[in-house]
This record gives structure tokens, C-alpha cells and sequence, in this order.
């Protein structure tokens, strides 16, 4: 588990630092000039150039005194982490630095909005009505920062088409600004159900895009049940209609919780004779966030009592010749015929081990455990032996 | 925090409204047991009593028959009507076959074989004149036909006679019709069906070339299939296993296949058949029915008692493919994926004997030696048995248009769709099913049959009935079946 | 001979179920104001009792095909102009 942001960051010997800025952490003493005075220098050893917008300082980093007393920001040490081409914001006045991309990880994603028209469950990011515009602003300002040899990003909510048109600048931005990164975007669908929505993110033919959508169950109620919004089945699966229709891939997400494993394999059948060609399904463990806690009773099951459906229902997926991955699973609680569609998928910033796990020789293929994961797991995970 | 609303505030809509039934047909299985079918082929099984109750309104909400027929799209109640687009769409993919007309072209490009095998209609034995020939003007003239099919896909099929014997032809044939196609940019296939007892190695290169596909003919272990296909020496079996040899060395494992023709012998020997083409190394076998053409098609009786024979042949072969499977060795029954596409996925299977409307014309068109053009391989037999009733043209004498678009393909076409026919037009496996007016009219003298009395309706019946009863009653049967209706 | 009351099962009805019996018996129907008469003749080795039992049920289940057809029609047509009004949208 890393930590990504802090407002406890002491900006007193700081005072030039802008406002709020959005900056490229450089570790390059032959950064050229004009570049250097829009970037942050990382201070980790005895020496830093001058120049710098900025001077990120490790615990054991330091400054010569003649560089740039105003501009420093001394860092503890959870940020060591930070490397050359992460992206980072600095709020002086709020003692705030928040890493936005790291160039070393898979796992970079960005939240466009927190407002949501769905209202799920399990939600691990509870929706908020705030107007929250500043964010895109932000993230167009970062996008450009971000090593154009990046595998992929992800945009993430609430609900990233409530954003309307702006939805559409951002996935052009990545499109024009890295033109070998992936792109994958979690949404609803919901909004795509407006044909002329689809056909304009369809038109903007964006290199590499994938739609993470929900479908929870193949009755429409359930579904609506669990993302607790009434006739939001039907918006979604006539988004994804009109989404594949107009060229956009399509990943379709369960998340495996009480209100969805009774009817897995039934759901599983329906994607195969309804959604056949959906580009992935992503079946994936419950994580311990947000919403969940405040509904455990209603969609906590042992993942060791829902295998047997499981691993029908990945079965008839696979046999229908779709791809699908298993995320979040523990391996020692799950059918070993069905292992090899486990993906390790958590964030390394989220991902963990449990002390049982201990001598379990197939730790390093597990998906292991959302950090979340201490306030419940289940009491059946035991280390596979050889 | 809002509040949660709990699972029966989205059930309301359900427990207000009651329900619309999609449309569904129904047939009975065995005892109380039925089948329900919708408009796309997709099933529920249940009780006499449920049907009663679900057909009169009055299932509840609550009940997993409801559940499951929501699911499956035989009704659709005040919670959600999506499923109408979602039918609308499966069956637009049911039809698509159909859209792109006619894909596969079967060139006859001779009558001359050295085979005399008995239940061969259409070959010249031992026949050295060129008169059974195909000529290159010919040739050209049907592919000009070829072309003008709309079809993104097309394969060329050559067939005999024996087509190795007008290799040339054969050769001519591919390359013009690659030449054309650098023009036309159709997704361009061939397949040379020949029985590989004069294979040699210019056949090869020719077929590595151009990535052909051969076919051939493997009836069962060496006695039964050299009785079936005797030629001079009595050798048939061993030439086509060094045959299949040297084009799998020459070509991939892959390139070549094999087709079996079921005679009376073969009615006792399923196991051994089946054996046969597990030794040879093939992933599957086509379990065909016993063709009528060379028979007494016209009398009753051949048709009730061979197809109880048949069927029982079918059944034993099937079990034992399916224990195979079972036991972890994986191995096809092509009839029964093929119907299992239609059972379980949302697609068609392009076969011309499961396609309804008729698949003649659309699913295969003939283009004989002569000239004369075949809604279908089947309707070419019919022909050299003296009944041209499906010759629905000649290169040399007509357009496309009226070739394809003349009373000959269309009357029987309209005729045989299945939808509107007594029996078909009410019959739960009609999804599934085809109408083959070649074979009602050559058994009945009609294009479309008293379904009652037809040998086609009530083996597929049978077929049906088989396959739904072996993938309810066991769910590692159903796995198997999955994955045959998968193969694509 | 079977009689059903008049009105209790549509003429269609029985008039399929005879169609669908035909490999097994000639199945002649005699509408009258109070019944419908059907004159079995059984086809040689049918067990009569057997065939009258198969025949009731196939009035039966005939007659419950119709209401359905007659019930499902309107959405039938529905979904087949969907079906082909997107045909056409997309080629």
C-alpha cells in the first residue's frame, strides 16, 4: 500500500511555489532550462541544478543552499516512491501533494467526476453531487505531462459521461497526446443508451478504448436493485448496443457479492446468447470500500460458498468462446479448472497478503487481497501447499 | 448516506402488472415433461401444468419458472422491455446466413471416376471420354455467376466424378478465379472433394499454393469402406489413408477432412466407423443420414423402416462420442454441433439441409459438367435419376437473373418456408430445424411434405428430442454440447 | 369415435390434431351444432385406446398453441419489423 496524497505537507520554505500546480517530477541534472522551470526537481541525494519550478525533497535528500530556497517542499518518507516522469499537484495553501500519475505503475487511473445517476451497493467511491468541473481542467493539464509510452490509463467516477461533452475533450486529449496508450473508461453505460452519444465517442476513433460496463444480473430488477436505480438495466444494455454498434469495445463487469452469485451461471448464459460480442467479461471479488461496509449484510458471501457457481458460470463464458478474466480472487478459494483465467489485477498500492497466506507457494500468481480486505475476508483461506 | 431501497421496491412493476408472453411454441417431450421454444431458438423445459399456468397468465413473479423464462425472453413484464431489442437482434443474427445469399459454388468438373461405388449417382466409371468433361468456356460462364452472388464470402467447391481426374480444369478454375478476385476482394476459399486414390504430387503443390482444403471420402474401417467404394485392385481404403497422409504432410493437419456416406453396412458398425476416424487422427466425425437418392425413393416403406434403423445407428454412434468426451478425449459429432449451434448460440449454421427457408440456391449452388446449374448437390443426383425438377438453369442459355431469380429456385423457396407450413408452422424445433424440398419432393412429390409422413421431420425430431433429453439430464453432457455448438 | 362439445376447443384445433396424427390414423371430423365427431381409423398395429389418448391431448395441447399464437402475434409482428428496420439501417 502506498500513499498517493497528503495535506500535511509543510510549504514554509516553499512560498514561491504556485497556487496550485500541476507538475513533471524530474530526476534529470541535464534537464534543458525552459523545461525546468515547469517541472520539479526530486532531491534525493547531496546535489540538485538549478532552474527548478520546484524541489521535491526526500528525507535524505538535500538541497545545496544556494538552490532555490523558496521553492522547496520537503517530503516524508511514504513518498520515496516518487521517480523521474510522475506527475504530481501541489496546493501550498492546503499543505497538499497528491502523486497523479507514476510513470512505473500499470495501474494509473483518473476520477472525472464524483457524481453518479447510479447509487450501487458496493460502491467503493460513493458518489457525491458536488460540481466538481475543476477536475477536467486538471486532468487536460496532466494528460500532456504523461510519458506517451504509458501501456494504458483509466478514467474512473462516479460517472464519467455525466461530464456530457467535456467526456468526449478528454478522450480526444488522449487520442491526440498519447497515441500508444491504452485507454480504459469505467462507466454505467447508461448514458450511451442515446445513440447519438455512442456515435460521437465512436467517431472520435480512439486508437485503443475499452467501456468497463456493469451488468449485475440477467434480471433486470436485480440489477436495478443492486445499483439501486430503477430502469437502469434496460439504459445499459441498450448502451451497449449502441456502443458496439458504433465500434467502441466493450468489457463487461460483475462484481461476485451475495445479490449476484445465486445467479451467476443465468447470467452468464444470457451474456453468452445476448452480448456474445462483448470484447472481455471481468469477473471480480468484492472490495471492502465505501458502501460495501455500510451494507456487509446484504452482500457479504464467502467466496469459498459461491465456487461451484463460479465456476459454472465461467465455463459457459469460455465454452461461448468469450474472453473473460477473474480479478480480486483468491486462488485457495477457488476451483483450480478455473485459475487460469485469474488475473493479479489489485493496484500495487492496494494489493496485500494475509498472515495465512503464509507458505503458500502460489502467493505469487494470487490476486491476493484489496487492503480494504482487513475489515472482512474469508476465514477459509489456507496456504497451498506443494 | 441515502437510504438503501431494498429489493422488493424494484420487484413492484412485477407484482402490479403481470406479464406479456413473447412468442413461444411448445411440443412435449416425454410424459409431462415439455419443451418451450421462442423465435430465436432459445428453450425452457418444464412441466405440462407450468405451460398451463405460465400460458394462461397466471405464473407468479416469485416462481423460478419466471425467473428463467424473463431470462430467456418469453415474456416481458413492467419492469424491463429490453428484451425486444435484444430478440430483434438475434433474430436479425439468425437470418444473416440468408442475407449474404449464396456462398458455397460446387463446379462438377467431371463424371469421370475410377471408382464404380453403388450409391454414387452422378459418376462414369472407368469412363475415358471427355464428353462428362467440364469445358473452359463453361468454367468461365459459371464463374461469371460465381461473381455476381453478393456473398463477402465465397468457396469453390470442386467435385466429381473425380475431380483430380480434369486436374487442369481444376487449376484453370483457381486461378481465374483468383485473377477475378484481386478485383473483387471476396473473402476467397477453395475445396477439392476427391477420393485421393490418383493424388499425386502436382495435386499438392497446386493445393499448397492456394491453401485448398480437400475433402474426402472415409466410410468406415478398410472392409466396410472397400465394400462401399470399389474400384479396381479393391484398394479404396488403403489409398485414401496414404492420401490423407500425404496431404496432412503436405498441407497441415488441418487441411484435410473427411466425410462418411452411411449404407445399409454401415447400420451395425457406428463403433467401428467412429474408430476409424479416431485412428486417422480426425477431430470429429459427420454422422450422415442415409441418402435417399439411389433408392426406391418414392415407396413409404424404405423410409419408415431405414430411418428406425438410422436413427438407432445415430443414437449409438452419439453415446459413444459423447462417453468419449466424458472420459476427457474431445471428439465432434458434426450433425449434432450443428443443431447445437442453433439449440444454444445465436448463430446459424450455414448447412443446407438445416436452413429454412430451403437452403438451395442460397446455402449451395450446383454448376454441373454440362452446364446446367443445381439448386443443390442433392438436386443434381435427383437430376441423373431422370427428375430435373431443381435444374434451374444452363450457363450457356440463361442470365443470372433468371437463373436466380426464375420460378425453378423460387417456387420451391417460398414454398418450404417453414413458417408457414402445416406443422412447421406450429412445431417448437422449427427454430432448429430446416425444410429440404429437394428431399419432400423426391419422397413425396411435393416441395414441402406431409410433415407426418416424412422421413426428414421425424428423424430431426427424433435428433431434437435426444439432444435436449442428454443435455438436461446431465450437466457435464450439456458442457460437451456447449462446446461442439461452439465451433465455429 | 370422439366426440368433443361444440365450442369447447376450436375446429383449428382439432382440425391439426387430426393433421398431425395423420401417420398413425385417418382421422375424419363431422362439425354439428352440439359436437364435433371425429371417426378414428387407425393405421394397422395402432393400439386404438393408446391413439384416442394421444389424440385428446394433441386437441388439447392444439388448442392451447392457438390462444397463444393469437396472444403473442401483435409482439411477434413487433419484433420482426425491429429486426428488419435495423436490417436495413445498417446494411
Amino acid at each position: 500500500m502506498i500513499t498517493l496524497g497528503s495535506r500535511k505537507i509543510d510549504f514554509a520554505a516553499g512560498q514561491e511555489i504556485d497556487p496550485r500546480a500541476i507538475v513533471r517530477v524530474s530526476t534529470d541534472y541535464h534537464r534543458p532550462l525552459p523545461l525546468r522551470a515547469r517541472e520539479a526537481f526530486l532531491v534525493r541525494g547531496d546535489d540538485a541544478p538549478a532552474g527548478f519550478a520546484s524541489y521535491l525533497v526526500l528525507p535524505n535528500g538535500r538541497c545545496p543552499d544556494n538552490v532555490a530556497a523558496q521553492r522547496r517542499v520537503h517530503l516524508p518518507p511514504e513518498f520515496e516512491y516518487l521517480d523521474d516522469g510522475d506527475v504530481v499537484r501541489l496546493v501550498p495553501e492546503r499543505g497538499e501533494i497528491r502523486t497523479l500519475y507514476r510513470r512505473s505503475s500499470p495501474h494509473n487511473s483518473f476520477l472525472l467526476t464524483e457524481r453518479c445517476n447510479n447509487y450501487c451497493l458496493m460502491c467503493s467511491q460513493p458518489p457525491r453531487d458536488v460540481n466538481d468541473g475543476w477536475i477536467v481542467d486538471e486532468i487536460l493539464a496532466t494528460i500532456p505531462l504523461i510519458d506517451p509510452d504509458t501501456g494504458e490509463i483509466g478514467f474512473t467516477g462516479g460517472e464519467p459521461t455525466l461530464l456530457g461533452g467535456r467526456f468526449f475533450e478528454l478522450v480526444q486529449a488522449c487520442k491526440s497526446y498519447l497515441p500508444r496508450t491504452a485507454l480504459h473508461i469505467l462507466t454505467n453505460g447508461r448514458t450511451f443508451s442515446d445513440d447519438a452519444f455512442a456515435r460521437t465517442l465512436g467517431s472520435l476513433q480512439h486508437h485503443d478504448l475499452m467501456l468497463g460496463i456493469p451488468i449485475y444480473a440477467d434480471l433486470p430488477h436485480v440489477h436495478d436493485y443492486i445499483v439501486q436505480a430503477d430502469g437502469a438495466f434496460d439504459e445499459t444494455i441498450r448502451g451497449i448496443l449502441n456502443l458496439k454498434r458504433h465500434g467502441v469495445r466493450v468489457e463487461v463487469r460483475v462484481v461476485l457479492h451475495k445479490q449476484t452469485v445465486t445467479r451467476l451461471p443465468a447470467l452468464a448464459a444470457f451474456l453468452a446468447r445476448n452480448l456474445l460480442f462483448v470484447d472481455h467479461v471481468a469477473l471480480m471479488g468484492l472490495e471492502m470500500m465505501g458502501f460495501t461496509r455500510a451494507n456487509l449484510d446484504a452482500l457479504w458471501i464467502d467466496p469459498d460458498d459461491y465456487r461451484s457457481e463460479l465456476t459454472e458460470a465461467i465455463g459457459i463464458l469460455d465454452r461461448a468462446r468469450m474472453r473473460v478474466s477473474l480479478y480480486n480472487a483468491q486462488l485457495c478459494l477457488t476451483d483450480q479448472r478455473i485459475w487460469r483465467f485469474a488475473k493479479r489485477s489489485i493496484s500495487d498500492w492496494k494489493q496485500e497478503y494475509m498472515p495465512e497466506c503464509e507458505g503458500c507457494i502460489m502467493k505469487g500468481d494470487c490476486g491476493g487481497f484489496f487492503a480494504s480486505a482487513k475489515h472482512r475476508y474469508s476465514d477459509r483461506i489456507s496456504p497451498i501447499a506443494a | 448516506m441515502a437510504k438503501f431501497l431494498a429489493l422488493a421496491e424494484y420487484e413492484k412493476p412485477m407484482a402490479a402488472g403481470g406479464y406479456r408472453p413473447l412468442p413461444y411454441r411448445f411440443m412435449p417431450l416425454s410424459g409431462d415433461r415439455y419443451v418451450l421454444t421462442n423465435l430465436v431458438g432459445e428453450f425452457v423445459i418444464t412441466e405440462r401444468e407450468s405451460l398451463r399456468v405460465f400460458a394462461d397468465g397466471q405464473l407468479s413473479y416469485q416462481d423460478e419458472l419466471y425467473s428463467e423464462l424473463k431470462s430467456k425472453h418469453f415474456l416481458i413484464d413492467g419492469d424491463s422491455d429490453v428484451a425486444l431489442d435484444l430478440l430483434a437482434i438475434k433474430v436479425r443474427t439468425k437470418l444473416s446466413p440468408l442475407a449474404n445469399f449464396t456462398g458455397l459454388h460446387i463446379f462438377v468438373v467431371t463424371l469421370r471416376c475410377e471408382h464404380s461405388c453403388p450409391y454414387c449417382q452422378v459418376s462414369r466409371a472407368n469412363d475415358d471420354r471427355r464428353e462428362f468433361d467440364m469445358t473452359r468456356e463453361t468454367a468461365l460462364r459459371s464463374l461469371d455467376l460465381v461473381f455476381r452472388s453478393p456473398s463477402p464470402a465465397i468457396k469453390i467447391e470442386f467435385q466429381g466424378g473425380e475431380s483430380l481426374l480434369n486436374l487442369d480444369l481444376v487449376e484453370f478454375i483457381i486461378e481465374e478465379a483468383k485473377r477475378r478476385n484481386e478485383h473483387e476482394q471476396r473473402d476467397l476459399a477453395f475445396v477439392l472433394a476427391t477420393n485421393l486414390a490418383v493424388l499425386d504430387d502436382r495435386v499438392l503443390a497446386l493445393a499448397a499454393r492456394h491453401q485448398v482444403l480437400i475433402s474426402t471420402s472415409l466410410d468406415g474401417p478398410a472392409d466396410l469402406h472397400n465394400k462401399n467404394r470399389p474400384r479396381p485392385g479393391g484398394d479404396s481404403h488403403a489409398r485414401a489413408i496414404a492420401g490423407i497422409h500425404r496431404a496432412r504432410m503436405a498441407l497441415g493437419r488441418d487441411q484435410v477432412g473427411a466425410l462418411m456416406t452411411t449404407t445399409a453396412a454401415s447400420l451395425s458398425r457406428v463403433r467401428d466407423i467412429i474408430d476409424e476416424y479416431i485412428t486417422q487422427d480426425f477431430d470429429g466425425i459427420f454422422l450422415r443420414p442415409l441418402s435417399p437418392y439411389g433408392f426406391a425413393v418414392k415407396t413409404k416403406s424404405y423410409a419408415a423402416y431405414n430411418e428406425t434403423k438410422w436413427l438407432d445407428f445415430y443414437f449409438e454412434g452419439l453415446d459413444y462420442i459423447i462417453d468419449l468426451n466424458l472420459g476427457g478425449f474431445p471428439f465432434v459429432e458434426h450433425y449434432a454441433a450443428m443443431i447445437l449451434q442453433k439449440m444454444l448460440t445465436p448463430f446459424q449454421p450455414g448447412y443446407v439441409d438445416l436452413m429454412s427457408p430451403a437452403g438451395i440456391g442460397i446455402g449451395a449452388v450446383v454448376y454441373n459438367y454440362d452446364g446446367d446449374v443445381y439448386a443443390s448437390d442433392e438436386a443434381r443426383m435427383l437430376a441423373e435419376m431422370g427428375d430435373t425438377r431443381f435444374r434451374i438453369g444452363n450457363v450457356h442459355a440463361n442470365t443470372y437473373e433468371e437463373i436466380f431469380l426464375g420460378d425453378a429456385l423460387l417456387d420451391p423457396l417460398e414454398q418450404s418456408f417453414a413458417a408457414s407450413v402445416p406443422m412447421c408452422s406450429w412445431c417448437a424445433f422449427e427454430p432448429w430445424c430446416g425444410s429440404d424440398p429437394v428431399f419432400h419432393h423426391a419422397t413425396q412429390g411435393d416441395f414441402v411434405g406431409k410433415k407426418p409422413l416424412s422421413a426428414f421431420c421425424g428423424r430431426n425430431m427424433m435428433i431434437f428430442k435426444g439432444l435436449l433429453q442428454r443435455l438436461n439430464d446431465r450437466p457435464q453432457v450439456r458442457e460437451v454440447f456447449e462446446r461442439w455448438a461452439n465451433i465455429r | 369415435m370422439v366426440a368433443f362439445a361444440a365450442g369447447l376447443y376450436s375446429l383449428e384445433a382439432i382440425k391439426r390434431a387430426a393433421y398431425a396424427l395423420m401417420a398413425r390414423a385417418t382421422i375424419s371430423i363431422d362439425p354439428s351444432d352440439a359436437e364435433v365427431r371425429c371417426t378414428i381409423e387407425p393405421a394397422s398395429g395402432e393400439d386404438v385406446a393408446q391413439l384416442v389418448r394421444d389424440f385428446q391431448r394433441e386437441v388439447l395441447d392444439q388448442d392451447l398453441r392457438l390462444d397463444v399464437e393469437a396472444k403473442t402475434e401483435p409482439l411477434r409482428n413487433m419484433i420482426l419489423g425491429l429486426a428488419f428496420s435495423h436490417l436495413s439501417q445498417n446494411g
